[in-house]
């Protein structure tokens, strides 16, 4: 019971805040959602099934750009947005083959690869994708007379969207599949004594976790407005990277933490110029040195310091 | 484990108190700098910020704008768009009379509708011709767009040199395809004649025989470069090592200090076209030049006086005006000639703005020359605008 | 023909100092299974190093390329002790991940506490042109090329043939027989950081005239790198090499007669092809790992 009240406040204080919120905090927070989305996805590749993969930003990319350029063609949001989610996990697969074979630094470097040809295309092939200078001019959906064009009713959207794919994730997580990606990622070998089917399941785990980053993407266009390929570069899939490490692997709070902190730590901090760059970098190895399993383990303990248990686990 | 708790959150409430507690004096005219600190353009930000720096200090030594004192915040973009977004947003809630940068075009594309519905002036070093076409009222460039940069460019090296087969070899992102784009027309409509190649090269590439055995292999006598400082530098390098004989020309950016600094001798011959030249026969850009010889040790970029004028743009705004009110200064600043008498500091001389913001205004064509130890921007023609009260005086020749 | 010759002296003088930087990757793979992400930072360094004492201190060069590569060895040796000896038993991932962070911030630290500026570094050799039956070529480009190659071909009889070299390749083959030999495989291992650190250094002085001195060049040169080792073979030296030339040339010839436009994402395409037919590399030797 406790449970559901806690989560009733949270979701409660998350609705009320664009209230107190200026135009620019409102802003970094519904980015906050989206990168949460993508982050989710990758959780789910990386932090489960322990598939690297670093082109996360190629297949959140190519759910931006089918939302902006179906959109142009005059298409509904609402149609496209699953296509999104749908496109960048189809692409997840075909990614995924790879790492039938290969896994660690070998999966790294070749996700890389895809991220840097996915890049090119974009630039390059600028009579589907607008070239360097992208697509501007992308609109906002509305249902009925509910218009989501302002940046105060798109949050709310936002906030939907982000909560049902923390639900999707939990709910992938205990299932059937959600077993089968940890049994893969701990131990593959012993996964297949189990009977789990190694090809299906990796396969799989890259095709969820793009399709988490494709929807992200076909949410992430509408909310800039403005999408080029510059938004989408191997550094950015290094982001949503350090978003999971430093909350947390293998964990549903991970990507959420990690997404606050890489998003909205800067903002906070208001640090000089480019530190926060050396910062994030610093925490990705001082994690992976003392803390591997992400900062949730802080929030772990404050569970434990807190007797009247409110929280809850996955 | 408490107590760590306690001591992070006291660190943490330290370190948000110190940081947004500025004192802001409550009649400062605010401009928020967003540009490129970090990331791909970072050393051109940095320019376009000691730019603004010392404009800003200029102005509050000489009283401020109708008395009020200048104050400016720096936004990073990281040289992203969708960072430059939330910068320009962020920027937007500090409150700003106006916007200074950034530079890379993708990121203005991807902001300026902000501050078009923020009816608040955004002066930006973006050099692609797509910015004009948005129908933004409050984006202002501080440099001649590709539209009009390319074609006084080729204007001069067709009637000049006469080139029998021209080629292009140009940055693979909005910068160089833009002009590449450009190019193409420029050369189709008013010259009847074609590129020979057109070749895209990566950002860091650092060995280009594959493009220049094509330019020898098609016999080409004018090769434009439409490069970043650096790739700039690393081809003419290469030109000469490879001993061809032609002639190369290039935008601002190809003589630009930083690819003379790193081409040094190789960068001999080349030519190329600016608003701004630390030797221009312009007391203004001399002057401001000469400080910062004398600060930084080194001639500055021409981002530098791109960043300078984007303060005093704001001034000159202002005071024609007569007030605060940003509707009617972006009513003012179009179709409007700036000259030194009106604003005896801006650089560049006669500066005149059109009706959806561009800059017309004299652009110094350069030849680079090399003394031993320099290589140093010749000035070799001033070249008049190509829209307003200037464009129809004559080119005024230096040396031929 | 004369074109060609001219983009295979082009191709193989970059494809020559991918090969280099990729040896390092080799180097530790091998000894310590080890993927260094920040590899192209390693290079990166010792660049603004040799920039801080020859230019700016006005170091004489041979003084000063001695201390750069102590400084190197320096970079590799507290690389091992910090971080890697920490992070192995966690596995290959948690390297990777850790490896990505400290190229980020060997990167954003040289650019805040240095600078965002590219530095010019003079070139190590006469840049005018020598014409030869149509040919067109600099004293830099055979210089590099023949100055690495002897530094590769030196590296590889040191392996080959002396005693520390054999207790390298003993190490590589396994860890246990190699402590069972009496080799004091921790010493084996820094010393692998430090001459991996220390080749890359190398690298550094010839790459600095070419690529120029900037703070972001590490990722390129990273990538580039760890390309050639995979397309060469990820556990032999002369997969290396081989795979830094076919990466150099690839990238050259492909742009010469198919398009500039995607000249990098050859590249790429040329790793998948390599995967696909022949994943142990084009001269590596097959392993059980993968």
């Amino acid at each position: 019971m406790k449970r559901w009240l806690f989560w009733g406040v949270v979701i409660a204080i998350l609705c009320a805040l664009p209230r107190f919120l200026g135009d620019y905090t409102l802003y970094v927070v519904s980015l906050t959602y989206v990168y949460t989305i993508v982050a989710i996805g990758l959780n789910l590749t990386l932090g489960y099934a322990n598939q690297v993969s670093l082109c996360h930003a190629s297949f959140f990319g190519i759910g931006a750009y089918t939302m902006a350029l179906l959109l142009a063609q005059g298409w509904s949001f609402w149609l496209i947005l699953p296509l999104s989610g749908i496109f960048g996990g189809l692409f997840g697969a075909v990614v995924g083959f790879p790492a039938l074979k290969w896994k660690d630094h070998y999966l790294a470097l070749i996700t890389i690869a895809v991220n840097i040809i996915t890049f090119f295309v974009m630039v390059q092939e600028s009579w589907l994708t607008g070239g360097p200078t992208g697509v501007s001019g992308i609109s906002r959906p509305s249902i009925g007379s509910l218009s989501f064009a302002s940046d105060f009713n798109y949050y709310y959207l936002l906030l939907v969207f982000c909560i049902l794919a923390i639900l999707a994730s939990i709910w992938i997580v205990n299932s059937k599949w959600g077993r089968a990606f940890r049994a893969i990622g701990l131990n593959e070998l012993a996964a297949r004594g189990h009977g789990i089917s190694s090809f299906n399941y990796k396969l799989l785990a890259f095709a969820v976790g793009a399709f988490f980053a494709g929807v992200g993407g076909g949410l992430f266009a509408p909310l800039l407005r403005y999408i080029a390929p510059d938004a989408f570069t191997f550094f950015i899939s290094l982001e949503f990277l350090i978003m999971i490490v430093i909350g947390g692997m293998g964990r549903i709070e991970g990507p959420i933490i990690g997404a606050i902190i890489v998003v909205m730590g800067p903002e906070v901090l208001r640090m000089a110029e480019a530190a926060y760059l050396i910062v994030y970098s610093l925490m990705l190895i001082l994690v992976m040195l003392f803390m591997r399993e992400g900062l949730v383990i802080v929030l772990d303990r404050l569970r434990k310091a807190i007797p009247a248990r409110v929280g809850s686990r996955e | 484990m408490l107590r760590k708790t306690l001591v992070s959150i006291s660190i943490l409430s330290l370190l948000i108190f110190f940081s947004s507690a500025p004192a802001i004096a409550a009649e400062a005219v605010k401009i928020g700098v967003v540009i490129e600190m970090t990331g791909a353009a970072a050393s051109l930000g940095d320019y376009w910020t000691k730019g603004v720096k010392f404009a800003t200090k200029e102005i509050n030594d000489a009283g401020g704008i109708l008395g009020r004192p200048v104050e400016y915040k720096i936004f990073d973009t990281q040289s992203k768009p969708p960072i430059s977004v939330s910068a320009v947003k962020k920027a937007l809630a500090w409150g700003p009379f106006a916007l200074s940068g950034p530079i890379y075009s993708s990121s203005t594309l991807a902001n300026m509708f902000l501050s078009q519905e923020a009816k608040t002036p955004q002066n930006v070093g973006s050099e692609n011709w797509r910015i004009s076409t948005k129908g933004s009222k409050y984006i202002w460039r501080c440099s001649t767009q590709q539209g009009f940069e390319v074609p006084k460019l080729l204007n001069f090296i067709m009637s000049e040199k006469k080139p029998k087969a021209m080629a292009m070899l140009h940055v693979n992102n909005d910068y160089g395809i833009g002009a590449m784009e450009t190019t193409k027309k420029v050369l189709k409509e008013k010259w009847n004649t074609e590129l020979v190649a057109v070749m895209a090269t990566e950002q860091k590439q650092a060995d280009y025989s594959a493009e220049l055995t094509t330019v020898r292999r098609k016999n080409v006598d004018a090769l434009f470069i439409y490069f970043l400082e650096e790739e700039a530098a690393i081809v003419y390098r290469q030109i000469r090592k490879m001993g061809l004989k032609l002639v190369v020309f290039g935008p601002n950016s190809s003589i630009s200090e930083d690819s003379l600094r790193l081409g040094k001798a190789a960068a001999e011959g080349v030519y190329g076209m600016s608003g701004f030249e630390y030797n221009a026969p312009e007391p203004n850009c001399a002057r401001i030049s000469k400080w910062f010889k004398k600060q930084y040790k080194e001639w500055p970029d021409n981002e530098f006086m791109k960043g300078y004028n984007s303060i005093y743009l704001v001034k000159t705004g202002i005071e024609q005006t007569g007030g605060f009110d940003k509707v009617k200064y972006s009513q003012k600043m179009h179709d409007i000639f700036i000259t030194p008498k009106m604003q005896k500091n801006i650089c560049g001389g006669n500066l005149y703005y059109d009706d959806v913001g561009d800059l017309h205004l004299w652009d110094y064509l350069v030849q680079v020359k090399w003394d031993g130890t320099h290589a140093k921007p010749g000035i070799v023609a001033a070249l008049p605008p190509l829209k307003g009260p200037d464009s129809n005086k004559k080119t005024i020749w230096y040396e031929k | 023909m004369a074109d060609f010759i001219q983009l295979l002296i082009g191709g193989v003088s970059m494809g020559i100092l991918y090969g280099v930087v990729a040896i390092g990757f080799v180097l530790l793979w091998q000894t310590s299974q080890t993927i260094n992400f920040a590899q192209g930072e390693f290079v990166m360094v010792p660049m603004f190093l040799m920039v801080a004492l020859h230019i700016v201190l006005k170091i004489p060069f041979w003084p000063a390329f001695i201390l750069m590569l102590v400084g190197s060895a320096i970079l590799g040796y507290l690389f091992e002790r910090l971080m890697v000896r920490k992070l192995l038993p966690g596995g290959v991932l948690v390297i990777v991940i850790a490896t990505l962070g400290l190229s980020g911030f060997l990167r954003y630290g040289i650019q805040i506490a240095w600078t965002p500026q590219t530095l010019f570094f003079p070139p190590l050799f006469s840049t005018e042109p020598i014409r030869l039956s149509g040919i067109t070529f600099s004293p830099e480009d055979i210089w590099n090329i023949v100055f690495i190659s002897v530094i590769i071909v030196v590296l590889h009889l040191c392996i080959k043939r002396t005693k520390l070299g054999m207790a390298m390749q003993a190490v590589a083959q396994g860890r246990e027989t190699a402590e069972l030999m009496g080799i004091n495989v921790r010493h084996i291992i820094i010393l692998v950081f430090v001459l991996n650190s220390v080749l890359a250094g190398t690298a550094a002085l010839f790459a600095a005239p070419i690529f120029f001195v900037r703070y972001d060049i590490g990722i390129f040169l990273g990538v580039k790198a760890f390309v050639a080792a995979i397309i060469g073979g990820f556990n032999q030296i002369r997969g290396a090499l081989v795979g830094g030339l076919t990466v150099g040339l690839a990238e050259t010839f492909a742009a010469a007669y198919i398009t500039t436009a995607y000249r990098d994402a050859f590249v790429m395409i040329l790793l998948f092809i390599v995967l696909l037919i022949k994943p142990e590399g084009m001269v590596g030797i097959k392993e059980e790992a993968y």
